[in-house]
């Protein structure tokens, strides 16, 4: 499902890498990406998504993002760690423009059982954070994905929001979606049942051995 | 009474204004700003002249002004819904005739500019005998501010119907929203956090227009214009600043959407073109035959393209100041010795494509110092 080939991400002039990534395939299923603060599990994430440039090489379902940017961005949403939007903006404006660029499906479950249908027409200024970070989910599962990535799901939802959540993953995870979740928070016992961790250490990503 | 006025005075009308300064100033200036002084007070005259002669332009006239109501309505009632404005509600302990005092009065505030210029309009038709307009202006106004007032009471008293007055307000909301995406998003930005800034390009920018084609109109120099031209273009550059430093930090989330490259550098265009609407309006209506039209036309464009490689430079600076400034600097010199050889379409045209080479180059490997 998700290949990186020769992967390497560098900040600024530094000739360092603060990750490198020589060769790794995942197939499909639920990641549960692990390591300690600042080893770079966002950085990779980012770099799935597209949001920041890399070396190297990374395909979903053998479409590169350096070869297919627009086919490989249909197949890939992102949910960040603490997601930032125009304050000026509304929910609904947001999920408008994020439909009318993903195409495909709209999780109508996850927007009324989250409750961000009552708050969408809002603008984002009066949002509070768990309601930001209710958006910002709703958004990564807008279109046909076919992974989504998860940067500390669980940052700020509240216990009803969370159960709705993994309840959701469980779901489109039994649709041949695949995800790959960051969290310093535990999920379920059932959804932890179903996924593999990776262990991001010493700038490498590697399949956690139990 | 005078207290509550005072309140309702700051957290409405007050707020109003300072929310609606960007729109407002757009308003004034299309209306006022893009025609020589000594011949507004014409011009107005023969506009109001054709609304009170034509039924079909007082349509449209009266439906702008209920535009404008519904604007203002839906700003009262986004605010008294707000969460930090929950005390508002105190005031359905009033009398009701205390309560439709101050409500006329607060809507009566905010319709202020469309309340002046209609007693021009009745004033003029009174003066050519045109009862009938003269009364219809006025019951017209009467009305939008009754229904405005009426709004207010209805809101507030009935709070347990709030739903119903949100269902309006979306109805109307959506029906008369236009949704450019992420242009939209762009102008957005520009309109409400970057108002002021806005309007002090755009003062500038008419400034230095106006000391090339009104104040020295009778002694018009080409080379002075081009470089009053270039101060109009760096002003600019300041809000292509503003507008990528947006894009990358509020809108990132932007690069995760299937956007390709030239339909991002064709939303900046846009933008742009729009923005220098007003520049090119003036040189057009104040032009009186020193430069040809086609050469406006292409001047125009010109500085489309030219905010565009800016775009492409801020890209490739990582959005870093200092470089950028430089590069604005080599641009205003290289554009001045261009236009001097009077090759306009070939400028824009590699102007154009140096911009659209350095923006695709950038703009995937952009990545915020």
């Amino acid at each position: 499902m998700l290949t990186i080939t020769n992967f390497q991400k560098k900040y600024g002039t530094s000739t360092e890498p603060v990750l490198s990534i020589h060769n790794c395939k995942i197939e499909k299923g639920i990641y549960w990406i692990k390591g300690a603060n600042g080893t770079g599990k966002t950085s990779l994430l980012k770099s799935i998504a597209g949001l920041i440039p890399f070396e190297g090489s990374i395909a979903v379902d053998g479409c590169d993002i350096n070869h297919n940017r627009m086919a490989y961005l249909q197949q890939v949403n992102y949910a960040e760690a603490e997601p930032q939007y125009p304050l000026f903006l509304s929910g609904k404006e947001l999920i408008d423009f994020y439909r009318s660029t993903k195409k495909g499906n709209f999780p109508d479950s996850l927007l009324s059982n989250l409750g961000v249908e009552k708050f969408m027409h809002q603008k984002t200024s009066t949002y509070s954070s768990g309601m930001l970070k209710k958006l910002s989910l709703v958004l990564a599962f807008i279109g046909n994905p076919t992974l989504i990535l998860l940067d500390e799901p669980l940052i700020a939802l509240d216990v009803a929001a969370v159960d709705v959540l993994q309840a959701e993953i469980r779901q489109y995870h039994q649709a041949d979606v695949s995800f790959i979740i960051t969290s310093h928070q535990l999920f379920n016992n059932e959804l932890i049942s179903c996924t593999t961790n990776l262990l991001l250490q010493e700038k490498s990503l590697q399949q956690e051995t139990i | 009474m005078k207290t509550i006025a005072g309140i309702l005075l700051k957290v409405w009308v007050k707020q109003f204004y300072i929310i609606n300064a960007g729109f407002l100033f757009f308003v004034f200036f299309f209306f006022f700003g893009m025609v020589n002084g000594g011949q507004l007070i014409s011009y107005h005259i023969s506009l109001i002249q054709a609304m009170l002669s034509s039924p079909v332009f007082m349509a449209v006239v009266l439906f702008a002004w209920l535009c404008y109501n519904i604007k203002c309505i839906l700003f009262f009632t986004t605010s008294i819904k707000a969460q930090d404005s929950s005390y508002i509600y105190t005031l359905g302990i009033l009398p009701a005739a205390k309560q439709w005092e101050l409500y006329l009065l607060a809507v009566s505030l905010v319709y202020m500019p469309v309340l002046i210029y209609s007693f021009f309009i009745i004033c003029l038709a009174i003066q050519q005998s045109m009862f009938g307009n003269a009364a219809l202006v006025a019951t017209y106004q009467l009305l939008m501010i009754a229904t405005g007032a009426w709004m207010l009471h209805y809101t507030i008293n009935k709070n347990t119907s709030i739903t119903t007055i949100e269902k309006i307000t979306t109805a109307v909301n959506s029906a008369f929203k236009i949704n450019l995406g992420y242009s939209g998003f762009l102008f957005g930005y520009i309109l409400d956090t970057r108002k002021i800034a806005f309007a002090m390009v755009k003062v500038f920018s008419i400034l230095m227009l106006s000391i090339s084609f009104v104040i020295n109109g009778d002694h018009f120099d080409e080379d002075l214009f081009g470089i009053f031209y270039l101060l109009v273009f760096v002003a600019h550059a300041t809000l292509v600043f503003y507008l990528v430093e947006f894009s990358e930090t509020k809108l990132a989330f932007n690069r995760n959407l299937p956007i390709a490259w030239y339909k991002v550098a064709a939303m900046y265009c846009f933008t742009y073109s729009i923005f220098l609407l007003p520049e090119l309006a003036f040189m057009l209506v104040n032009n009186h035959g020193n430069l040809p039209e086609a050469s406006i036309v292409l001047l125009y464009f010109t500085t489309v393209a030219t905010l565009f490689l800016c775009t492409g430079y801020l890209y490739g600076c990582g959005l870093n100041m200092e470089s950028y400034l430089f590069l604005v600097f080599i641009t205003f010199i290289m554009i001045f010795f261009l236009q001097k050889t009077g090759l306009r379409l070939l400028t824009l045209s590699g102007i154009l494509l140096a911009a659209t080479v350095v923006f695709k180059s950038y703009y995937h490997s952009f990545e915020r110092e």
